[in-house]
């Protein structure tokens, strides 16, 4: 199978500091890739480039498809509408992407909020929803960015099996400080190095 | 088509929901509207002062609440929720279409109370009718592509309202013309062309947004 992503000669500035520079990787299905790196290393940046959010310095990023449906990108600090309820955001999401369906999935702690409206939420609970976006429509290439930072043991085995599930269907990407995230990574970059 | 429908349903809800800035575009409209009635009671108003007024009334209106719908997905950070999973038209329709909605129910309720608390008088209804869907069409357009022109940009509410200004020039012109002579001021011929300029003028920023948006909305 041919690559999902392709990222070449990736670099990110800011002002005179390089946060990364010539960084090139590609990845196919089954890959997973974890970005390590001190706070303020750029690893956000970094996802957020490959996932299309912010403009780099040089370089580029490839992906198979149309990004609404091969990409999903879940992060701590993207926010949801504080007016719209789980059920709202992810029919919202199911009518932008073309998909038949966008009723809240089992399996995401979703089913007590799901006529919440955003601003009603936890921190834990925006979370899954965004979780719950990003892998709607089944896509290529799971981005996840501090996945476990706000939840709880529960969130924590949710973030386990989606990156599970995504690996048999395509690749993973994410970015953590916590040391027990990204065990199973096939490759791994350090942004400190 | 089910896309800019989702948007525009997610417009509707946030503006229902978000009750303030409707509350402060209806506020600001209905006081203009009695300030000019106080300030004109029992004089007549001619045709060429009560164009100024209610084109007044109608310009800040849609400069209050149309570019805010572009600007406040960066705000709050949706912008990227939004990027992720739709296409830069979509979008652009969807906000245009709720913007043409609001414009045309703020533009009905201050002809109405205009025309109620004041004494202007209306002459030639169907240019009154042209030049009002004309500046609904191009005052929506205008403040829709200069909020989407400035929406991932640092000091986006100052280049709003910088972008807003050269683009609303023109509609001032061709509007308060239009008017005037329809409340019984002005030569009907001229307004008339300027009528049918400024419902060209509409047509050509609400067709021209989306490609706008396009290119200044994907990173």
């Amino acid at each position: 199978m041919g690559n999902l992503l392709e990222a070449s000669n990736l670099g990110k500035r800011y002002g005179s500091r390089w946060l990364f520079r010539a960084l090139s990787f590609e990845l196919g299905s089954g890959d997973y890739l974890v970005i390590r790196g001190a706070n303020g290393s750029g690893k956000s940046t970094l996802v957020k480039a490959l996932a299309g959010l912010v403009e780099l310095t040089q370089g580029s990023v490839a992906w198979t498809g149309d990004p609404r449906r091969c990409l999903g990108y879940a992060a701590l600090d993207m926010a949801v509408y504080p007016h719209l309820s789980p059920a709202e955001h992810l029919q919202m999401a199911a009518e932008l992407r073309g998909l038949a369906t966008g009723s809240v999935p089992s399996g995401f702690g979703l089913e007590g909020c799901q006529h919440t409206r955003g601003g009603g939420l936890s921190t834990g609970q925006r979370m899954r929803l965004k979780m719950a976006i990003a892998t709607q429509a089944q896509p290529a290439v799971l981005i996840l960015d501090e996945p476990g930072a706000s939840l709880d043991e529960a969130g924590h085995e949710l973030v386990d099996r989606l990156i599970s599930e995504q690996l048999s269907r395509g690749c993973v990407i994410i970015a953590t400080n916590n040391p027990a995230e990204g065990k199973g990574a096939n490759l791994e970059i350090r942004l400190d190095d | 088509m089910i896309e800019v429908l989702a948007i525009l349903r997610k417009e509707a809800r946030l503006d229902i929901r978000e009750v303030g800035s409707f509350l402060t575009v209806a506020l600001f409209s209905g006081v203009t509207i009695f300030a000019i009635s106080v300030a004109t009671f029992n004089q007549s108003l001619n045709g060429n002062i009560a164009a100024g007024l209610l084109w007044i009334a109608l310009l800040f209106s849609a400069v209050i609440g149309q570019p805010r719908r572009f600007l406040q997905e960066e705000d709050q950070g949706t912008a990227d929720l939004l990027r992720l999973i739709a296409q830069p038209h979509a979008i652009f329709w969807g906000k245009l279409l709720m913007g043409l909605l609001e414009m045309s129910l703020t533009a009905i309720a201050i002809t109405g109370l205009f025309f109620l608390l004041t004494s202007a008088k209306l002459v030639i209804p169907s240019l009154y009718l042209l030049g009002l869907i004309g500046t609904i069409l191009s005052l929506t357009g205008a403040t829709c592509i200069s909020g989407a022109l400035a929406s991932s940009a640092r000091n986006r509410s100052t280049l709003a309202a910088a972008v807003a200004l050269p683009l609303l020039v023109p509609i001032v012109f061709f509007g308060v013309a239009c008017l005037r002579a329809s409340l019984g001021d002005g030569l009907p011929d001229r307004a008339w062309i300027s009528g049918w300029g400024l419902l060209g003028y509409g047509i050509a920023s609400v067709v021209s947004g989306p490609w706008i948006f396009a290119a200044t909305w994907r990173k």
